[in-house]
């Protein structure tokens, strides 16, 4: 074999390498993606509300082991001592226990309320109204040692801009059911 | 002048760009190959501490062979090194026979060369700390507050890393014996090589634990502050004169030695990528011919050597042969490196950096062009941006667009150095002539 024909099966190895190469990074971009990503996306999925299961109004949607009802979602006006341009918002939910294992089944328990821009807004402190002695807020019905069957009254107290009040919607995330969570549509939807 | 510093520059994007594909996929190989290994390690750890710490110099290794891998793809578009490999290897083969190896073996041998000097620089820039960190992150995230399996780094401490390195000083000791025996030779060829890894990694990583226990005891005997306050006296003779008023930290300067320090740590990295670049590809220069003529003073030390009585060079030789032709490669390198010319190192120098600091600033753009996310998403976003252009801010990550442009920078380098018309005119100059008995270890 003469230098040039060793030059030309070099060369044509090469292109080889070349051709397999590229077809190889197909696979081999996507399967670095997922090697170096899977915990961050893990991650992503079990701690965030991504994805939205819409409730009709006055119905019930089983979610964390429990049927969710929402019952109520008022704006309380004519507050004072309220920064200017917010108003507080009540939102009332009806839930029937079906799994009474709550602290697992509703760890991270999440109320919010979901403008149309997709804004979200979650429960404050900040203003305190006067509830009966059976409401509860999502967190404290975890340690409530309900059992199954029994209907929870929960109450979450929210304080938005006075502009969002006609698009704004109740949502809920648990941490068994995460990347979904339910999103409650009103009786104009 | 000019074309001292152009060409290589030219030759890197056409190395680029003939071997992006093979170099990309190498990178890729690499990261996941070094996440695998990692995830093994952890989980080996579990079983037996010691063994996940032997484990995890697979993951060091890896990186290695990756790196000797992607200069050795780049080989078929650098003739002024192949030539010098061909005359190099004409020589040896004239005395010891043709040497024929596989492949395989020929990577094991290369990576066998780079391990030390690999090493060396993966310690002394802390990459081994990161390592060694890495692995107890993932340890600690599979048994979080070490729960069952108590500290996997404890060994680190233990008499028992010398059991270790007994051990695969054995094995490596039964793997040399069976590959002089022959058959699978390129196989015992890669368990020498591992575990050469194993004693090095551990070995070094003690000796940098121990060192801070060395340090901390001079540290204490006062000598440190007198010879800093002598030298920075030597370094700035006036300002020192003076006694130094009260100055807000704002308007401080860093001092000369200082500066000159950080410069001179500035420029060794490139270099010793250089030096290594030059060890991988000058596997086959065992001649210590090219070196001893370096000094005429070294050269007559090294035909004083030779009149010796032949009984008493093989017994010297018994011990150090192996050595020798091991770490001749390392003495050649830095003697091609530092002969380059002023003009070519600095090339390499501004480049090297120009390289890092161009990544560091697209992975800087890339994020405002992604813009503002919340931290899971974040996350997620930094892994593709930390894939495509390395992350300062994870340990020893490569990225794709950067380190084959890193490799075909250093090789395009080494080219033109093996191509500069001086070097040319001394090997015309000075023919082969009978080379000193160098053998394989």
């Amino acid at each position: 074999m003469t230098a040039q024909d060793l030059a030309q099966d070099n060369r044509l190895g090469e292109k080889k390498w070349r051709r397999r190469s590229l077809w190889a990074l197909l696979v081999l971009i996507p399967l670095t993606l997922a090697v170096e990503a899977y915990d961050s996306v893990k991650a992503l999925l079990v701690d965030n509300d991504l994805f939205e299961r819409r409730v009709a109004w006055g119905e019930s949607a089983h979610f964390g082991g429990s049927d969710w009802k929402l019952t109520d979602l008022r704006g309380a006006f004519g507050m004072k001592n309220l920064p200017p341009g917010t108003v507080p918002v009540l939102a009332d939910f009806a839930v029937t226990v079906g799994n009474p294992d709550l602290q697992n089944l509703w760890l991270g328990c999440k109320v919010m309320l979901i403008d149309a821009e997709g804004r979200r807004w979650l429960p404050t402190s900040a203003v305190r109204l006067n509830a009966p002695d059976n409401v509860q807020t999502c967190i404290s019905a975890i340690f409530s040692g309900a059992k199954t069957g029994d209907v929870l009254n929960l109450r979450e107290t929210f304080l938005v801009p006075k502009d969002v009040t006609n698009t704004i919607r109740p949502a809920v995330g648990v941490g068994s059911e995460r990347p979904y969570f339910l999103l409650f549509q009103m009786e104009k939807d | 002048m000019l074309a001292d510093f152009t060409k290589p520059l030219g030759l890197t994007f056409r190395l680029w760009w003939r071997f992006w594909p093979q170099l990309v996929a190498m990178v890729l190989l690499g990261i996941v190959g070094g996440d695998l290994f990692m995830q093994i390690a952890a989980r080996t750890a579990f079983v037996n501490h010691m063994a996940g710490l032997a484990l995890l110099t697979l993951v060091a290794l890896t990186q290695l062979i990756v790196t000797v891998a992607m200069f050795q793809m780049l080989l078929p578009a650098l003739p002024a090194i192949r030539a010098a490999q061909e005359a190099a290897r004409g020589q040896t083969s004239g005395e010891t026979g043709a040497e024929t190896s596989s492949g395989a073996s020929r990577l094991a041998r290369m990576v066998s060369v780079a391990l030390l000097p690999f090493f060396a620089y993966y310690a002394a820039w802390g990459f081994l700390g990161d390592t060694v960190r890495q692995y107890s992150r993932v340890t600690l995230d599979m048994a979080p507050f070490g729960e069952g399996a108590g500290n996997v780094l404890d060994v680190l401490d233990s008499r028992w890393l010398i059991f270790s390195v007994v051990i695969s000083w054995l094995v490596r000791r039964l793997a040399q014996a069976m590959q002089k025996r022959g058959g699978a030779k390129s196989f015992w060829q890669i368990v020498v090589v591992i575990c050469e890894t194993n004693w090095i990694f551990v070995g070094l990583y003690v000796i940098s634990r121990w060192k801070d226990d060395i340090v901390g005891w001079i540290m204490s005997r006062n000598i440190f502050p007198t010879l800093q306050a002598a030298a920075h006296g030597v370094a700035n003779p006036v300002s020192t004169a003076f006694a130094d008023p009260m100055v807000p930290v704002e308007v401080t300067s860093i001092d000369t030695s200082t500066k000159l320090i950080a410069l001179f740590f500035f420029m060794l990295l490139p270099v010793i990528w250089l030096v290594m670049t030059a060890l991988i590809y000058g596997y086959d220069v065992r001649d210590d011919k090219g070196l001893l003529r370096v000094h005429e003073r070294v050269e007559r030390l090294g035909a004083r050597y030779r009149t010796i009585p032949k009984f008493m060079r093989d017994f010297v030789e018994h011990f150090i042969s192996g050595y020798r032709s091991r770490y001749l490669p390392i003495a050649n390198g830095v003697r091609i490196t530092l002969s380059s010319g002023v003009v070519l190192m600095l090339t390499l120098i501004v480049g090297y950096r120009l390289i890092d600091w161009l990544a560091a600033w697209a992975w800087l753009g890339m994020t405002r062009i992604i813009g503002p996310h919340d931290l899971d998403t974040w996350q997620v976003l930094s892994e593709g941006v930390s894939l495509l252009f390395g992350s300062a801010f994870q340990d020893s990550s490569t990225g794709i667009l950067v380190e084959p442009l890193r490799i075909c920078f250093l090789a395009a380098i080494l080219e033109t150095a093996f191509a500069l018309p001086k070097r040319r005119a001394v090997e015309i100059a000075q023919p082969a002539g009978p080379a000193g008995a160098a053998q394989d270890a």
